[in-house]
């Protein structure tokens, strides 16, 4: 047996080099690094917990960019995942060619955000872009979106959301996971669809909604491409997140010491959200076999 | 059970010889490597990197030289390492950092006191290096603390480029004075502008903060030591006259910038759409703004840089474009020098190259280009302007321009559009971020 483990052991070895040498190297040195003045080019200094005071009580930026990211993660989210939610109810009936559908609602997903994606969301959002003009046709007037901190929050949410494609595959999943005697039992006594899915669907689809959920959270804090490449940032920093924060500080001023102290803070902030998600999930999520057995 | 067991410990034991066996090889290996690698400056085979970063049209110019270097010199070939300007730096210092940068690297002038400790002295390798080709101050350009720390490829200017259709459709002469810029604000319709410095979209540029105070103080921003010149007065004056710039309209503000429509790497509307009569910028644009131009039915100009009533400088300030620098982890140093010889002075690198790296420093190079006619009548006129009217005090001044006073003067210009702060908050801004600049220089 003692063999069997050993030779078990030889057959790990790659991957364990592989998580020692990309995965906790760099955590712990990120750690380290955290704690220094490192500006890649020269020793990395030790520094103790300034980084972190100038973080906390220095910096006016870090300050906004947590806010901005804290606000952007609390309107994506939730919004991102009712809205897969409802495109998957809609896409999981049994209708013909509904696969050329749900193929045509994954397509932005994979497109990302791209060059071709900041151009089009310009076209759409810009003054005399394409929202502004039928905003103006009907009587209202055109908005900044890009000079305003609202507006331009709400474009790069938008462009998120609007790349709902992966949670609704999962989405998609879960509800064909439902058996469909519950929905017969639930005709039979009655239930109107709109009960059936409340009573039926949502408690049934809660471990999915709860992984959905839990992704979509972690995705949202290290939001980088569409504050990048549509806002840059901007206005004043309203849409500067803190993974732009992150990049920003170790490849533009290369202070890797300060931003590996703004990834950890990132890190501890998801792992906060988390945290707080598993532990409601025990009061609205439902496992058909009770859960834990 | 004893067989099966002798079998496991007869894998166990084979396994563990493969993996000695694969990794004395492997050492083998990398010890004949570096064997060769000592012995490479001697006339034996070997292999160096080159990086840069450009477009298409660069990429196969630069190829092309380069293949015509591994005929010339056939124990030396070069893996080439090249990209767009996005990310090169990161990589570049990433590289530095782990002691696998190119054995030639192209860096941008303001990199040089940056990698200042990565790079190789190049002093003593002027023969090498073909140094007698440049000018003494075009070699000054590259040196920092007195170490030649690169070579220079070609110099490049800031200029006013006009779209000469659209200035005469409005019945306005091409501008050459800044007063002139306001003057001729009464003709046009409010959302058309005379003037726009172009550096990053989305950012406004510590570039045209560099323009307005050379024209207005007469002196650079650091002296050779890289001590600020410049006092807090300086800048506030600067800032005053960079918000009459937008309150008057004579340039669009960062909000006017912001909801244009403006995206990197495309095209940007307010040129488009003719809405923007002038583009300040780095004479390396010529080309594109020129086809930009063309497609869109409109004619190109240069200008001499805007001078200022009671300036004391020409404005026109010039900056070199980029460097070739060999690291100091470089194991080919030899190599590395004769290759960046011949890309610089080759006249026949010079002719596949033509001007894709700007018009070349070396005098050889450009005289090979010069009689060959291969720099356009456009580039031409441009360098006529430019070198006739350069401040030559005003030498170092692209040194100034770094992540730290960028993104200041984006921060003050932003925020002063925007009506979050007033000329003495962002003067105030500017000045605390130069002053950390010159801290970070020492």
């Amino acid at each position: 047996m003692k063999k069997e483990r050993y030779l078990s052991l030889i057959y790990l070895i790659p991957w364990i080099i592989g998580i020692v040498v990309f995965v906790i190297y760099p955590f712990a040195m990120s750690f380290y690094y955290s704690f220094t003045d490192y500006s890649m080019l020269s020793s990395p200094q030790f520094i103790g917990l300034a980084n972190y005071k100038k973080m906390f009580f220095v910096d006016p930026n870090f300050w906004q960019s947590f806010w901005a990211t804290v606000k952007f993660v609390v309107l994506t989210v939730p919004a991102k995942m009712v809205f897969a939610l409802f495109i998957a109810y809609i896409m999981n009936a049994k209708l013909k060619g509904i696969g050329f559908f749900r193929t045509a609602y994954y397509i932005p997903s994979i497109l990302g955000a791209n060059v071709a994606i900041a151009v089009l969301w310009q076209f759409l959002f810009k003054n005399d872009g394409l929202i502004n003009m039928i905003m103006e046709r009907v009587g209202l007037q055109g908005f900044g979106w890009f000079s305003s901190p609202t507006g331009a929050m709400f474009t790069i949410v938008l462009l998120r959301v609007w790349q709902f494609g992966s949670a609704m595959i999962i989405f998609l999943n879960g509800l064909a996971e439902i058996p469909s005697e519950l929905y017969e039992a639930a005709s039979i006594d009655g239930a109107s669809k709109f009960r059936q899915f409340f009573s039926v669907t949502l408690p049934m689809l809660s471990p999915v909604i709860f992984f959905n959920l839990v992704l979509q959270l972690v995705q949202g804090f290290q939001e980088f491409e569409g504050p990048f490449l549509v806002t840059g940032g901007g206005p004043m920093r309203a849409t500067y997140l803190l993974p732009m924060y992150i990049y920003d500080s170790a490849f533009k001023t290369f202070d890797m010491g300060y931003s590996s102290a703004l990834s950890w803070v990132l890190f501890v902030l998801i792992m906060i959200f988390t945290a707080i998600l598993f532990k409601t999930s025990k009061k609205w999520v439902f496992y058909a076999d009770g859960g834990n057995k | 059970m004893a067989i099966i067991r002798k079998v496991k410990t007869m894998k166990i034991k084979g396994f563990v010889i493969s993996v000695i066996t694969v990794g004395a090889a492997l050492l083998s290996l990398s010890a004949c490597s570096n064997k060769k690698s000592t012995d490479s400056d001697n006339g034996d085979k070997v292999t160096i990197r080159m990086s840069w970063w450009g477009g298409d049209s660069r990429h196969k110019a630069m190829q092309a030289a380069i293949k015509a270097f591994e005929k010339k010199n056939p124990n030396i070939t070069v893996k080439t390492e090249f990209g767009g300007f996005d990310s090169y730096q990161e990589k570049l210092t990433t590289q530095l950092s782990g002691g696998t940068a190119p054995d030639v690297m192209r860096i941008d002038g303001n990199w040089i006191t940056t990698y200042k400790d990565q790079l190789v002295d190049m002093s003593s390798m002027g023969k090498e290096l073909g140094a007698s080709n440049f000018t003494k101050d075009k070699l000054a350009a590259a040196k920092v603390d007195g170490k030649q720390l690169g070579m220079p490829v070609s110099t490049i200017y800031r200029q006013l480029f006009v779209n000469k259709s659209a200035l005469a459709k409005y019945g306005v002469a091409e501008p050459k004075t800044w007063e002139d810029l306001f003057a001729a604000r009464s003709k046009l319709p409010n959302d058309v502008f005379p003037f726009y410095s172009y550096y990053q979209p989305k950012s406004v540029t510590s570039l045209l903060l560099l323009q307005i105070m050379a024209e207005q103080t007469g002196k650079p921003v650091g002296n050779a030591d890289n001590k600020l010149l410049y006092t807090k007065k300086d800048f506030t004056k600067a800032v005053k006259y960079y918000k009459s710039l937008v309150d008057k309209k004579i340039t669009p503000s960062k909000k006017e910038i912001d909801n244009s429509g403006i995206v990197e790497g495309a095209p940007f509307p307010g040129i488009v759409n003719q809405k923007w009569l002038s583009l300040f910028s780095w004479n390396t644009d010529i080309n594109v703004f020129a086809t930009q131009f063309e497609d869109m039915g409109a004619t190109l100009d240069i200008v001499p840089a805007l001078t200022m009533k009671n300036g004391k400088s020409t404005g026109e300030l010039s900056k070199p474009s980029a460097f070739y620098s060999i690291p100091k982890s470089s194991k080919h140093q030899q190599a590395a020098a004769k290759l960046i010889n011949f890309m610089l002075n080759d006249p026949t690198a010079a002719k596949l190259q033509k001007v894709e790296n700007g018009v070349p420093d070396s005098k050889v190079a450009r005289n090979t280009l010069e009689k060959a006619g291969l720099i356009t009548p456009l580039m031409k006129k441009s360098l006529k302007i430019a070198e006739g009217t350069v401040d030559t005090k005003m030498a170092n001044v692209y040194r100034w321009d770094q992540p730290t006073t960028m993104e200041a003067a984006s921060d003050a210009f932003t925020q002063l559009d925007y009506g979050k702060t007033d000329v003495d908050g962002a003067a105030t801004l500017l000045y605390n971020a130069f002053k950390e600049q010159e801290s970070e220089f020492k």
